[in-house]
């Protein structure tokens, strides 16, 4: 209840504030767009419809008179509903499995308990709220602000339920609870790993972040964009963003800082009369880097093995088909190198153990638009991994069909 | 999908494809009370129209893709052995539907913003997959869900030989598909301006979903007739000066929403259910009535059309009469409510809101109910 009058009082302030820009009643134009669903999970519709949507809402606000670009105030709301998999670290401190010695291991204290199903179920929801302002103007683009500067709010809720197995009667043991319903011992105290499992296991947490951006790219045509890009961004979740509400766990305390720079140049062009393009070849390249710090990060914010540090080299080469029809019904192809490094300190733990982890990928992707919010994407992927927790090199492959749309 | 792209693509080559947009809708963002306190939203219903010229000039011509898409929870209200009336409790249900939708609208009036007549039809398609409330196994007072029981530690099936007869769609693995199709008439004479309605509007539907054409599981076999008649009439509006929008300050609106279902076929799942009432779920019956009489006072809207307080008193009936679905039984059970909501609409993103209500005749001998809420409430 008490958590329910925070994020009441919380949500209502944030959403008001808009309200109050001058001039507000004349400049305004809007659009709501579905930005994407979530893909599929095996035990439902086979893997192939959707358990989740995402989708935004968007206003122009005419917040500083002197400056060419409105202010952009942006909503974005999302839910999913899939299963989880437990992680192999050990509760209390968050030590991974693997580091652990072999006698060790054998007295781990895992979340997953050996028995019932290694995974929950998972229904989260999200609220992302930012202001944008744009500054200065993109030569090559007249319309486009050179720089942007983005003041944002996230919000997300998660809670962790028994399997859907369990409700189908596949398994027999509860997760969290034994037959009776009582609480597994590792469930009762503080999670140091795994936070957002504690207490009722329902978990809210905000993120306020900043985005400084980059844009030097100029539109070659309604699909294809030329040039640089780039941003950085910084996000904070302090405990006393109510992320540590009075009787409950707190479920967040860190910050993250993220950097990233594209290039991308054009190739070979060949148009049809009416100015669509036949085909194109565009190569592109970026470098993204980010890290995490603080004591406690919160589910939508885990890094991959846990690691504080990240830094990717991505190189790519895209082969796109004619437009068809209408200027959104195309096809291409792309061939991606990945490199990635995973570094540093571990998240969520007491240890003081480093690590680093190297990841290289190629992939292939096949991607259909049609009339811009049917996409169909079939992606093939060689992945190679060396560190702690290197799995064999391996195929991946995976098909997804989406919808999206955004005016 | 293939020969509906196909045929879509010969029209889109036939007609110029200039000036014609693209357009989506989200008609309705749903919660339940057990994912995050109702405050973010568990289900949504949207559309994405596909560019379509307009047949008749003048008149609107629609071909779109609807997707429904989320979790609910609903009621178990027939025993599942002998399909007799019996309440056994709330599971959840995680859902999509997809409509591929056509509608032709005719005649333009000057009163609405809207065509008068419209025509649709549908092929749609629902899965559907049905598990215990999210609460379920939170702890030893929730041991007993609708499907299954920890009865001494042990995970236990409550119907073992079940026919399901009254909710065909939760046999077995509790995962259902269904095929239907839609055809559709409105008669759209209602003004609406946020603040002010005005007017009179009918919609009638027939969903058929033949046994035959269920390729994934047969869990359906119905036709369902759905029905809905609204008036409203603006009592009085004081109308704000000076501003380029046609805003009010204050006005005060008499709404009355009632609507009428016949479903009949050898297996009837529990979508179809009809009636909204206040606080509880119309039975499954052959024929559901239900009325809603609301009578609403709009504060002012400010600096926005779609930022303004309202407080509404509601008085909802229902009736539920004919075969009780999957049985031979005849039922005849009235049902009732009221209340009081008040909320604060946020550029229709947010509400901020306040609700009391009293369901004074429920079901059968359900207990008599006093239920209050409070919150906000996100969605679009």
């Amino acid at each position: 209840m008490r958590m329910r009058l925070f994020i009441f009082v919380f949500l209502s302030t944030i959403l008001v504030l808009p309200a109050f820009p001058r001039e507000y009643d004349e400049s305004i134009s809007m659009g709501a767009g579905i930005t994407g669903i979530t893909g599929g999970e095996y035990s439902f519709g086979l893997g192939m419809l959707p358990l989740g949507t995402s989708f935004e809402y968007e206003r122009y606000i005419d917040m500083i008179p002197s400056i060419t670009h409105d202010a952009y105030f942006n909503v974005g709301i999302s839910f999913s509903f899939r299963n989880q998999s437990f992680e192999d670290y050990e509760y209390d401190t968050g030590i991974p499995f693997w580091s652990l010695k072999k006698y060790e291991q054998d007295e781990g204290k895992l979340i997953y308990h050996g028995s019932g199903s290694d995974e929950y179920f998972r229904p989260s929801g999200a609220v992302d709220v930012y202001f944008e302002q744009g500054f200065g103007l993109n030569e090559k683009a007249l319309e486009d602000p050179l720089v942007i500067i983005r003041l944002g709010l996230n919000l997300h809720f998660t809670m962790a339920t028994e399997p859907l197995s369990l409700s189908r009667g596949d398994i027999d043991e509860p997760v969290f609870v034994d037959g009776y319903g009582n609480l597994r011992d590792q469930f009762k105290g503080a999670i140091l790993a795994f936070p957002w499992l504690q207490g009722d296991r329902k978990s809210f947490n905000s993120i306020m972040y900043t985005a400084l951006i980059f844009d030097f790219d100029h539109p070659i045509d309604s699909n294809t964009d030329e040039g640089l890009y780039g941003y950085i961004t910084l996000e904070w979740g302090p405990k006393w963003l109510f992320n540590n509400l009075p009787g409950r766990y707190a479920t967040s305390d860190f910050y993250r800082v993220q950097g990233y720079f594209e290039q991308k140049l054009l190739l070979y062009e060949v148009k049809q009369d009416n100015g669509w393009t036949w085909v194109s070849l565009m190569l592109g390249h970026s470098n993204s880097a980010s890290y995490i710090g603080g004591d406690i990060v919160p589910f939508n914010r885990m890094p991959t093995d846990h690691l504080r540090g990240y830094l990717s080299d991505r190189l790519w080469l895209t082969f796109s088909g004619p437009q068809f029809l209408t200027s959104d019904c195309y096809t291409y192809i792309s061939l991606i190198l990945t490199n990635s490094l995973y570094y540093g300190t571990l998240v969520n733990t007491t240890s003081d153990l480093s690590a680093f982890e190297f990841k290289s990928d190629v992939s292939i992707v096949f991607h259909l638009r049609l009339f811009g919010f049917i996409r169909f994407e079939y992606v093939c992927r060689y992945v190679f991994m060396l560190g702690f927790s290197a799995e064999n090199p391996r195929w991946e492959q995976g098909a997804a069909l989406s919808f999206y749309i955004s005016l | 999908m293939k020969r509906i792209l196909a045929v879509l693509f010969f029209v889109l080559s036939v007609v110029p494809l200039h000036a014609i947009g693209f357009g989506y809708h989200v008609f309705e963002v749903r919660t339940i009370p057990e994912f995050s306190e109702g405050i973010f939203p568990s289900s949504i219903l949207y559309q994405f129209n596909f560019p379509m010229p307009d047949f008749l000039p003048g008149s609107k011509t629609e071909f779109a893709f609807r997707l429904d898409n989320g979790l609910v929870y609903r009621s178990l209200r027939q025993n599942p052995n002998t399909a007799k009336y019996e309440y056994i409790g709330e599971y959840t249900v995680q859902y999509d539907e997809f409509n591929l939708y056509f509608a032709q609208d005719f005649h333009h009036t000057e009163f609405t913003s809207d065509d008068l007549v419209t025509l649709t039809a549908s092929i749609d398609g629902r899965w559907e997959n049905a598990f215990e409330r999210l609460s379920w196994m939170n702890g030893p007072g929730e041991l007993q869900g609708v499907f299954r029981e920890f009865a001494n530690g042990v995970n236990t099936n409550r119907w073992p030989d079940a026919a399901w007869n009254g909710n065909p769609e939760l046999r077995g693995a509790r995962s259902s598909a269904t095929i239907f199709f839609s055809f559709g008439l409105e008669i759209d004479y209602m003004r609406n301006v946020i603040t002010r309605k005005d007017g009179v509007y009918f919609s009638s539907f027939v969903h058929y979903a033949p046994g035959v054409v269920q390729f994934f599981g047969k869990s359906s076999d119905f036709i369902l007739w759905r029905n809905e008649l609204d008036f409203a009439w603006t009592i009085f509006s004081v109308r704000q000066k000076n501003v380029e929008r046609d805003t009010t300050w204050i006005s005060l609106v008499l709404e009355d929403k009632a609507r009428y279902q016949f479903v009949t076929g050898s297996m009837i799942p529990g979508f179809t259910q009809g009636g909204e009432i206040w606080g509880t779920e119309a039975l499954n019956s052959e024929h559901v009535f239900s009325n809603r009489v609301m009578l609403t006072l709009y504060g002012p809207q400010i600096n926005s059309y779609d930022c303004y307080p309202r407080a509404s008193v509601f008085f909802d009936f229902g009736v539920s009469f004919g075969r009780l679905n999957g049985t031979d039984e005849n039922v005849y059970e009235v049902y009732g409510s009221y209340g009081f909501r008040a909320e604060f609409v946020i550029f229709n993103i947010a509400n901020a809101f306040y609700e009391i209500g009293y369901v004074f005749d429920p079901i059968k001998d359900e207990k008599e109910e006093v239920e209050m809420r409070y919150g906000v409430s996100i969605g679009i």
